[in-house]
C-alpha cells in the first residue's frame, strides 16, 4: 500500500506535563467531534511508540521515520530527549496529522518530548501518563543510546517491546551479551527487538529455502561447517547472529562453530553488513558445497554438489531490495511477543563471541 | 501468530525455516498456463505470481511456461507479461526485481489438434528442468474454455507429462470453474480428469476462497471464544449470503447463456460460503479435515425435489433500468443473448440443513447481477430478545418485523467491498425519554491491517506449489453443490417460465418481487446491503 501524505490537523507548543496530557485529549476529542457520525473509518492508533533519542539531532531523524511509518502503523508517538544535566522543563510539540489511506482515515498524534532536569532520571513518571490505555507499548532505543538506560527496570516494566539496534553500537558483541543477559532476566515480556537481526532476515530466508529443493533437502542434517563473510574489521551484530542462528538450529555432533570473516574491502557495506555465507555439508556419499554472496540489491547462490553417482551445479539469483529503517522498524511494531529463534540466535552467538 | 502453517510437513523438515514466513517454500516447478494469452492470465495469474516473486515467496528456478496456439517467443511472451503486470499488478514493477522474475519466464506454442503438438512445451520443460532445477515438478494451469479441460488432460496424460517425477516430486493440474454444467457432466469431467490425473493432484481454483474475508471466516468462528457457543439454531434466527453484482453480463452473453446465476454463481461460490459458515470445527485445519467437514454441512443440506424448486427458489431475469446514474439495457439487449432468453440473471433460495446446529434455521441465498451495488455478505441475524422490560413491541409472534420493535443482533461478515465485519447492537439515544436504536460496531479490515491483502490468486497459487489443498474444492464438495443444483435445474426446466414473464425485475433493483415473497412467507425480510 502506497504511503498516503499525512496532513497535519492540529499542532502546537505546551510545557508541562499537565498541559501535554490536556492537550493530547482535547486533540483525540476534537478530532472524533469533527468527524461526526462519520467516525467508523477514522483510525487512531494501534500502539503507544515511545522513541528514546540522545540528543534533538537524533529526535528530528527519527521523527521523520515515525512520520513515514505513520499511514501503515498508526500510533501515538513520543519523542523523547532526556537531558538530566540541563534546567529542569518538560516542553513538548504536538501534532495530529492525517492521511487518507484506503478510504480510511488514519491519524498520528505526534509528541516531541523534551525533558531536563531531574525528572529526566525518571522518565517512566513522565511518559506513563502519555501511554494510551489496553494497546500495547513499544520503546524504539534510536542509536546507541546507554544500554544501561535502554534497558532500565523503567522501561522494561513500562513497554511490551524494546526495539535495539545492537549494531549500532561499537562492540557489538559485548551489545550482544549485555541484550542476552536482559532476555534470559526478564523472561517472555517485554520482548527485545533487533533491528540488526531484522537486517540478516532476507539471507536467512535464503539460506533456508537452499535446503527446501528435493536435492539438497537431505543435506540440510548434515551442515559441517559455515563460513559468514561481512563487510568490516570486526564482528558485527549481524555476522555474530547469522552465525548464532545458524548453530542454534544446527548444533548436533560434527557441526563446526560458524567461522565469522571480516572482508575489509567490503566497499559501501563497511558497516557490518553481511556479504556471503558458505555452507559445507555432506548426505550420503555426496558432499554439496552452498554459497550465497550479494550486496545490497542482488544475490546468487551458487550450490554444488559432488558424489559418487553425479555431480551437479547450479546457480540462481535473486534481486533483493534492502529495508530501509522505516520497513525494519515498522516490521518490528508489527510484532508481538518474544522471537524464539532470535532468543536462540543470541544466546548461540554470545557463546561464539566468547 | 502464524496459524496454519500450511499442510503436513514434509517428511524431512528443514530446522532453517522454522521461524521464518513460510514454514517451507514449494518446491522448485515450472507453472504451464494453458491460454497463457488469456484475460485471466494477464489480470490476475502473473500479476500473483509476479507479487510472491518481490515478497520472496517462490522457490529458487521457479518459472512460469506460457502455452498457447500462437506463435511467440519468449522474450515477447516476456514483454506482454511485463505490461501486464505493470497495467493489473498490486506491487509497483522495479527493473531489479522483474530481471529476476522474467529469468523464469518461458513460451511454447501447442496445438491440440496436431498430435505432435505438445513437443514444443515438452522441449521447453526439459531445457527447463536442466537449466532451472526444476526436476520435473510440475503445475498445470488451465485457463481455457470448459470445453477444452477434458482435452489437455487427455492430451498430457497420453504424452506421459502427468506423472510425478519422482516420490517426492510433484505434477498438480489446477482447472478454474465452472466444474461441468451439472451432476452428470460435473461427473463426466471428474471421470475425465482422472484418467490421468489422480484426485490428489487436482487442484478446483474458486478464488473466493482465497480471499483474505473469506479466510478469515475459519478464524473469526474457531479463534474466538465468544461466537461458536451462539453460533446456533439457539441463537440464530436465519442466515442470510448475498452475492450481488452491479454489472451485466459485460459482454459474456454467449457464455452466460449457457450458464445462468446458479451455475456461476450458486453452485460454487456461495455453498462454499453455506459450508464456511454452517460447518463444525474442523479438528486441525488440514486440507482434508476441512474439507470432511464442508462436505459434512453440504451433504445436511435438505434436498430440494425438483417438483417443489419453484416453492424453495425464485429465479429472475433484469430488464433495463438505471444504475450509478447511467442507464443500462435489460438482458435480452446485451450483445449474444437471445431476444427470448429464460436464462436466470438473479436466483434466490432458501436452504434447509437437517442437522443438531441448524435444524429450523434456514439459509436464505441470493445472487444477480444488475443489483443496486456490489456486495458479497453474510449476515447472521439472531433471534429477538424474549421479553423487553423497555416496553413496546417485539416483534409478531411469526417473528414479522413490527414498527417500533427492538431489533434483533445482527451480525454481518462483508466479503467484498469494504472487507470487515459488523454487529448491530441496540443502545439507548441520549436524552431523557427512553429512547432505543441500533448502532453499528464495525471492524474494517481496511483500517485495521493497514498492510495490503495478497491477492486471491497470490494464496491459491502458492498453496497449490506447496501442496495444500485446503482452499481448493474437493471432488465430493463439487459433487454435493451440484445435486443441490442439478435438481433446483431440473424443476425449473420442467416449469419454465414463459417469455412474457421475463424479465422480472428492472436493473438496479434488489431482484424480483417473488423473492421479496420468498422470505415474506416465513415473515422474514431481506436486508439492504
Amino acid at each position: 500500500m502506497s504511503a498516503a501524505a499525512l496532513e497535519t490537523v492540529r499542532s502546537g507548543h505546551v510545557s508541562g506535563l499537565h498541559a501535554v496530557t490536556s492537550a493530547l485529549a482535547e486533540m483525540r476529542g476534537s478530532m472524533l467531534r469533527a468527524g461526526g457520525d462519520d467516525t467508523r473509518g477514522m483510525r487512531l492508533s494501534v500502539l503507544t511508540l515511545v522513541v528514546a533519542c540522545a540528543d534533538r539531532a537524533s529526535a528530528e531523524k527519527a521523527g521523520e521515520v515515525v512520520e513515514r511509518m505513520a499511514s501503515r502503523h498508526p500510533t501515538r508517538a513520543i519523542v523523547l530527549v532526556g537531558d538530566p544535566d540541563g534546567p529542569a522543563r518538560i516542553e513538548a510539540d504536538l501534532s495530529l496529522s492525517c492521511s487518507a489511506t484506503g478510504g480510511q482515515q488514519v491519524c498520528m498524534e505526534l509528541v516531541r518530548l523534551e525533558v531536563g532536569g531531574e525528572s529526566a532520571r525518571h522518565l517512566r513518571s513522565v511518559v506513563g501518563p502519555l501511554l494510551l490505555p489496553d494497546v500495547p507499548a513499544h520503546l524504539w532505543v534510536v542509536g546507541a543510546a546507554p544500554l544501561t538506560q535502554a534497558l532500565s527496570p523503567d522501561a522494561l516494566e513500562l513497554c511490551e517491546r524494546i526495539i535495539v539496534d545492537s549494531d549500532a553500537y561499537p562492540d557489538p558483541a559485548a551489545t550482544l551479551a549485555a541484550v542476552a543477559l536482559v532476555t534470559a532476566a526478564v523472561g517472555p515480556l517485554p520482548a527485545i527487538g533487533d533491528l540488526a537481526w531484522r537486517r540478516i532476515g532476507g539471507w536467512r530466508e535464503l539460506a533456508g529455502r537452499v535446503f527446501d529443493t528435493p536435492e539438497l533437502r537431505g543435506f540440510v542434517q548434515g551442515i559441517e561447517d559455515v563460513e559468514v563473510r561481512f563487510a568490516g574489521t570486526r564482528p558485527s551484530a549481524q555476522a555474530l547472529l547469522f552465525g548464532g542462528w545458524l548453530r542454534s538450529r544446527l548444533d548436533r555432533p560434527g557441526f563446526r562453530l560458524p567461522s565469522i570473516t571480516p572482508i575489509p574491502d567490503g566497499g559501501e557495506d563497511e558497516g557490518g553488513e553481511l556479504l556471503g555465507v558458505v555452507l559445507n555439508a555432506s548426505h550420503r556419499d555426496r558432499r554439496a558445497r552452498i554459497e550465497i554472496s550479494g550486496d545490497a540489491t542482488r544475490r546468487t547462490t551458487a550450490v554444488s554438489v559432488e558424489g559418487a553417482m553425479r555431480t551437479t551445479s547450479a546457480t540462481w539469483t535473486v534481486g533483493v531490495e534492502r529495508p530501509g529503517i522505516v520497513a525494519l522498524v515498522g516490521a518490528e511494531l508489527e510484532e508481538q511477543g518474544p522471537d524464539p529463534m532470535y532468543a536462540a540466535a543470541l544466546v548461540a552467538a554470545v557463546g561464539e563471541a566468547r | 501468530m502464524e496459524l496454519g502453517t500450511r499442510a503436513p510437513a514434509q517428511a524431512q523438515a528443514n530446522p532453517l525455516r522454522e521461524g521464518l514466513r513460510l514454514e517451507r517454500t514449494p518446491a522448485p516447478c515450472a507453472l504451464v498456463i494453458f491460454g497463457a494469452s488469456g484475460d485471466l492470465t494477464r489480470r490476475k495469474l502473473v500479476p500473483a505470481l509476479y507479487a510472491l516473486s518481490v515478497q520472496g515467496l517462490l522457490p529458487a528456478g521457479f518459472t512460469v511456461v506460457g502455452a498457447a496456439r500462437s506463435e511467440g517467443t519468449d522474450e515477447g511472451f516476456r514483454a506482454s507479461l511485463r505490461q501486464a503486470v505493470e497495467r493489473h499488478g498490486r506491487l509497483p514493477v522495479t527493473d531489479l526485481q522483474w530481471a529476476s522474475f522474467a529469468e523464469g519466464v518461458r513460451y511454447a506454442r501447442v496445438d491440440l489438434d496436431d498430435p505432435e503438438g505438445l513437443a514444443p512445451l515438452r522441449t521447453v520443460l526439459e531445457e527447463v528442468d536442466l537449466e532451472r532445477g526444476t526436476a520435473g515438478n510440475r503445475v498445470y494451469y488451465l485457463s481455457i474454455p470448459p470445453s477444452g479441460i477434458a482435452n489437455v488432460a487427455r492430451r498430457l496424460g497420453e504424452a506421459g507429462m502427468t506423472t510425478p517425477p519422482a516420490q517426492s516430486g510433484f505434477v498438480r493440474l489446477i482447472v478454474e470453474k465452472p466444474f461441468g454444467r451439472d451432476l452428470t457432466t460435473s461427473r463426466a469431467l471428474d471421470e475425465d480428469l482422472h484418467r490421468h490425473f489422480d484426485e490428489s493432484q487436482i487442484y478446483r481454483i474458486d478464488h473466493y476462497l482465497g480471499k483474505e474475508t473469506v479466510q478469515n471466516l475459519h478464524v473469526f468462528r474457531f479463534a474466538n471464544g465468544i461466537f461458536e457457543p451462539v453460533w446456533s439454531r439457539q441463537y440464530i434466527d436465519h442466515v442470510q449470503i448475498t452475492v450481488a453484482e452491479s454489472i451485466g453480463v459485460e459482454g459474456r452473453g454467449g457464455y452466460y447463456e449457457e450458464s445462468g446465476a446458479l451455475r456461476d454463481i450458486v453452485q460454487n461460490h456461495i455453498m462454499q460460503l453455506v459450508a464456511l459458515v454452517g460447518m463444525e470445527a474442523p479438528a486441525d485445519f488440514s486440507p482434508e479435515t476441512v474439507r470432511d467437514e464442508k462436505v459434512k454441512l453440504l451433504r445436511a443440506i435438505r434436498p430440494i425435489h425438483p417438483d417443489d424448486a419453484l416453492d424453495t427458489t425464485v429465479r429472475g431475469q433484469y430488464g433495463a433500468g438505471w444504475i450509478d446514474g447511467e442507464q443500462v439495457p435489460g438482458y435480452r439487449e446485451e450483445p449474444g443473448v437471445s431476444d427470448a432468453s429464460l436464462r436466470e440473471t438473479f436466483v434466490a433460495l432458501k436452504l434447509d440443513i437437517d442437522n443438531w446446529r441448524w435444524a429450523g434455521t434456514p439459509f436464505y441465498l441470493r445472487t444477480g447481477k444488475r443489483l443496486p451495488r456490489r456486495a458479497t455478505e453474510v449476515a447472521i441475524q439472531f433471534r429477538r430478545v424474549p421479553h423487553s422490560p423497555f416496553g413496546g413491541q417485539l416483534a409478531s409472534p411469526a417473528g414479522a418485523p413490527v414498527a417500533g420493535a427492538i431489533d434483533p443482533n445482527l451480525l454481518v461478515v462483508r466479503i467484498q467491498p469494504d472487507e470487515g465485519i459488523t454487529l448491530r447492537f441496540n443502545a439507548k439515544v441520549p436524552g431523557q425519554a427512553m429512547r432505543i436504536r441500533t448502532v453499528n460496531m464495525d471492524f474494517l479490515y481496511g483500517s485495521s491491517f493497514l498492510t495490503e491483502s495478497p491477492e486471491a490468486y497470490e494464496r491459491l497459487l502458492l498453496d497449490c506449489m506447496l501442496g495444500d489443498a485446503t482452499l481448493f474444492a474437493r471432488e465430493d464438495e463439487v459433487e454435493e453443490a451440484w445435486r443441490l443444483c442439478t435438481a433446483v435445474l431440473d424443476g425449473w426446466r420442467a416449469h419454465p417460465p414463459s417469455v412474457d414473464e421475463l424479465p422480472d425485475y428492472e436493473a438496479g433493483t434488489w431482484g424480483p418481487k417473488a423473492a421479496h415473497d420468498l422470505l415474506a412467507r416465513d415473515g422474514r425480510s431481506w436486508r439492504r446491503p
